[in-house]
């Protein structure tokens, strides 16, 4: 059940970081012409569209990384780190954790700024939310990948 | 003003604020033993070395009750008031950097200066110092600081608290990073 819920996870995470990127990258450096190349086409997106999913991936993602999968690796996995004296591995995760739930917290005004019609007033704080929770999703996905490869749950 | 365009991004930012008070002081409402399934009310220790007690969902519990509080508030602060919170929020960002600096410039001083620069240690002489230097700096503020309520703050607070907690969990990465310097 545990290499299910991981692969869930890890499936999420690979989903969430294809949706905050493009908006990331199209709010940050909007395509503006006919797009030519694959990059101008990746930045060439609805940016706006990708709100909701990003909230319902993201909240998911935290429910089944944070409330089913936490438990097994603070009894299992943080206590084999800690026993091999691995402290980096353990603060990187802690602070996925404490990432995540700013993010989490963040969501609401995320939603709130993100609501059509889009008003030009509020593009910087539209681009600073996005890219905090940009590189939350970055940081959680490169560190439980990391976490995984080096103990497993 | 709508009420909700005022309670929404008080709420992150009060979120924020709240989780990093109630991991800092470990306020949790309460503690899930994950070796035997138990809750329990607010923070209680580990059952045994094998047996973790884990606070974070207290956390967090603390912290939305904590936001949905403050959120339910700022509801009711009339829209006028805005200037004031632009200006204490404004006053209070600029007392924490400056007291973050006068800490460290104090210490710096202290560690290389004689026994009577030992008041330089004081936790009291550098939120004394901040608060002189953030009064003194407010004077210099440009107006378009003070005037309307900025939603940069929803961004940058949180963004603050995530700096505040690399730092809090730094001792699990100066020994190695020393190491591999070494």
């Amino acid at each position: 059940m545990i290499t299910i819920l991981l692969l869930l996870h890890g499936l999420l995470a690979a989903a969430l970081i294809g949706a905050i990127t493009h908006q990331t990258l199209g709010v940050w450096w909007p395509q503006r012409t006919a797009p030519g190349s694959f990059f101008a086409r990746f930045r060439a997106v609805n940016v706006a569209s990708y709100r909701n999913a990003i909230i319902i991936m993201f909240v998911i993602n935290v429910f089944v990384g944070g409330v089913l999968l936490y438990p097994t690796y603070r009894i299992g996995a943080r206590v084999a780190l800690e026993a091999y004296r691995l402290p980096v591995p353990v603060g990187m995760f802690d602070l996925k954790e404490h990432f995540s739930t700013i993010s989490l917290g963040l969501l609401p005004a995320y939603w709130y700024y993100w609501r059509p019609p889009l008003s030009a007033e509020r593009a910087s704080i539209r681009k600073f939310l996005t890219s905090i929770i940009a590189f939350t999703i970055w940081w959680n996905f490169l560190v439980g990948h990391f976490l995984n490869n080096l103990r497993g749950l | 003003m709508m009420t909700r365009d005022r309670a929404i991004p008080v709420f992150s930012v009060a979120f924020a604020l709240f989780y990093l008070t109630a991991t800092y002081f470990n306020l949790a409402l309460f503690t899930y033993h994950p070796a035997t399934g138990e809750l329990g009310f607010l923070a209680q220790p580990a059952k045994s070395a094998g047996a973790p007690a884990m606070y974070w969902y207290g956390w967090m519990t603390t912290a939305a009750i904590g936001a949905i509080v403050v959120a339910a508030l700022a509801t009711v602060v009339p829209e006028r008031w805005d200037s004031w919170v632009q200006r204490a929020l404004t006053f209070a960002f600029v007392f924490a950097v400056l007291h973050v600096i006068i800490h460290y410039l104090a210490l710096f001083i202290a560690d290389r200066g004689t026994a009577s620069l030992e008041f330089l240690r004081y936790p009291a002489t550098w939120a004394i110092g901040a608060l002189a230097a953030s009064a003194i700096a407010s004077i210099f503020f440009p107006a378009r600081w003070t005037q309307r309520l900025w939603p940069g703050w929803t961004g940058l607070i949180p963004l603050c608290v995530m700096f505040v907690f690399v730092f809090l969990l730094r001792g699990w990465f100066v020994p190695s990073v020393a190491l591999i310097l070494k």
